[in-house]
């Protein structure tokens, strides 16, 4: 591949191994600045390890990883986060007892102005900084549609759905020029679909360049600039996504070969409703 | 409109407010209606292993790291300010001061375990830790006196007042827990706090928010430590004289009731503890021979019924208040 000034993230020649078995295998890819990049494949093809090598949560065997044009390769997951790298993860995390207000003043942690000497000394300008964050939790709050009277609730009480969204404010809060999100339509209804279609696309014009591991096809389709699709750790293919999608070897990697006659009824539904 | 009303609340409620007025009142208190020394010197300790226990709710509430190293940091705190005291001559604050950096190195050295190795080999570490700091007590005999301890410490002075009277005593172990828990409730609202409560609740939630999770981590035992420290520097004027049984392991064990009790991570609730944990294993335990029996037994149904501690009970309360609160206006 030839080398793209633009290249927001940079992957080249990745492998990551899990007991001697690869789970990613001599990948390249480049994601441009200011697209919509979506990685799809099969269950167990390497979607989350891909977003886990390229944040610094998993030991890479070979290759290296640019954010860019900076080799963090090196770099462990909280470098690589203040190096503008944001994500979320594919399960809601269990902070039972926590609030939402914990969870958000974690996101916020590389622009939190309350410092602990602030905090000590300046009581009464930290009950201004106080507010300020609270304003600003409601805001990235009401982004992710979600009513800022959850903000002194327990992570516990709230439902997959909402857990999910705060998680994506989190993510927000740091103000990420990359932001990955692992399945985040999953377990959402439909209202909160949308709402994640408005906010993706929000990124986008914000500066923020979004990277979805999805699963729901419908929900990319008209979303993703770029598709890559991972089959068995491996770059299938990679490019415009109907076109994309439609590939023979990507249908028979989804479907086995036998999936391919289905497919061309499905594929046309898919043009015709467009 | 009860979210308002709840917000003004909180704010009236907030540092450094509440603390002050906090002070005051357990103070008046304590000179009103407390009157024999012994229950002064009940008072003495109340506050210092609350504040040794806001030191462990700093490494184990919000870092969770699980320590029982806590007691051995204040014994090293206590045992370096009254030898300063005794051998140096050194007046009591800059024994203070000089106990406090002691115990914030130990606490340090163990906070350095928290990097390298997993949470479950964290507690061998640490329980290593205190053994060998309690055999150094018995063993360094010519320093440390040995099992007969270490005795003679001058009474309390702060810039030539005298404080060596059960109620100063009494005054300056609340001030200096105050002092404490004014800070601690600062760290817990601060940037670093909310990164040392990330790191301990996910670490990898942590990470991925730019949050460095190790060096963190350093920093609470570093902290916690010093207000072992301090504890121990002032539990050293309460007793005048130290031996290597009042840093027990039993101590250490209290210290970390007091913070499971209290509920993790809560200030508040880890005061509350101490003052009945101490009340309940000095009177209880001591008078009765069935006392270590009803203690323990409690304290499994405490654990049972609350797993979040006071602070959880306290939660709940509040949510049930407030509810009731908001049926009462909506009407
Ligand atoms: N921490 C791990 N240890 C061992 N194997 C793993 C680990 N994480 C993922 N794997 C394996 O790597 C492969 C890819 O997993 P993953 O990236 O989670 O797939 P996807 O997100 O595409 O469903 C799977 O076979 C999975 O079992
Ligand atoms: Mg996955």
């Amino acid at each position: 591949m030839s080398p793209d000034p633009d290249a927001a993230v940079r992957v080249r020649g990745v492998r990551v191994l899990f007991g001697g078995v690869a789970a990613l295998d001599r990948i390249d890819l480049d994601v441009v600045e200011g697209e919509v990049f979506v990685l799809v494949g099969p269950n167990g093809s390497g979607k989350t390890t891909l977003l886990n090598a390229v944040s610094g949560f998993v030991p890479l065997a070979e290759g290296s990883v640019e954010l860019f044009g900076e080799d963090v390769t090196r770099r462990r997951a909280h470098q690589r986060a203040d190096r503008g790298i944001g994500r979320t993860f594919q399960s809601p995390r269990a902070l039972q007892s926590a609030r939402v207000t914990d969870l958000l003043s974690f996101g916020l942690y590389r622009h939190d102005p309350r410092s602990w000497a602030g905090e000590v000394f300046r009581p009464l300008r930290a009950l201004r900084l106080d507010r300020q964050v609270d304003e600003r939790f409601r805001t990235v709050l009401d982004t992710v549609g979600l009513p800022d009277e959850l903000l002194h609730e327990e992570l516990g009480s709230l439902s997959h759905g909402q857990m999910k969204m705060v998680d994506i404010a989190r993510a927000l809060l740091g103000e990420p020029r990359v932001l990955l999100l692992d399945e985040p339509t999953s377990g959402l209804n439909q209202g909160e679909i949308d709402k994640l279609h408005e906010i993706v696309q929000g990124l986008r014009t914000g500066g923020c360049t979004p990277v979805l591991v999805e699963h729901n096809v419908q929900f990319v389709v008209d979303l993703a600039d770029r598709i890559a699709v991972l089959h068995q750790g491996e770059l299938l293919a990679l490019g415009e996504p109907r076109a994309t999608l439609s590939r023979d070897e990507v249908v028979e990697a989804y479907l086995g070969p036998k999936g391919r006659l289905a497919h061309r009824d499905g594929g046309h539904q898919a043009e015709t409703r467009n | 409109m009860v979210a308002t009303a709840m917000q003004s609340v909180r704010t009236v409620l907030r540092r450094p407010y509440a603390h002050l007025a906090g002070l005051a009142i357990t103070v008046l208190v304590v000179q009103q209606f407390v009157e024999s020394s012994s229950s002064l010197f009940l008072v003495q300790l109340m506050a210092l292993y609350a504040l040794a226990a806001l030191g462990l709710n700093i490494i184990l509430g919000m870092a969770g790291l699980l320590s029982v190293a806590q007691a051995a940091v204040m014994a090293l705190g206590g045992y370096t300010a009254g030898l300063l005291m005794i051998k140096a001559q050194l007046p009591f604050v800059v024994a203070l001061l000089v106990a406090g950096a002691a115990s914030a190195v130990l606490s340090a050295f163990v906070g350095l375990a928290a990097l390298r190795i997993s949470s479950h080999y964290f507690i061998l570490v640490t329980l290593a830790v205190a053994e060998a700091l309690s055999l150094l007590l018995i063993n360094e005999e010519d320093l440390t006196g040995g099992y007969n301890g270490i005795g003679g410490i001058p009474p309390l002075v702060i810039g030539g007042l005298d404080l060596s009277s059960p109620l100063a005593l009494a005054v300056v172990a609340i001030v200096t827990l105050f002092i404490g828990w004014y800070v601690a409730d600062a760290l817990a609202a601060s940037r670093s706090g909310h990164g040392i409560h990330a790191g301990g609740a996910d670490p990898q939630l942590a990470m991925a928010s730019g949050i460095n999770v190790a060096r963190l981590r350093f920093g609470a035992s570093v902290t916690g430590g010093v207000y072992a420290g301090v504890a121990g520097a002032l539990y050293a004027e309460t007793l005048l004289y130290l031996g290597p049984g009042d840093f027990s392991l039993g101590k250490a064990l209290l210290i970390l009731l007091i913070v499971v009790i209290g509920g993790m991570g809560s200030n508040a609730g880890t005061v509350a503890a101490a003052v009945i944990l101490v009340y309940l294993s000095e009177g209880l335990l001591r008078l009765t021979t069935v006392g270590p029996l009803v203690y323990g037994l409690g304290i499994m149904v405490i654990l049972v019924i609350a797993p979040n501690g006071l602070d959880g009970v306290a939660r709940r309360l509040r949510r049930a208040f407030g509810r009731i609160l908001e049926r009462r206006v909506a009407r």
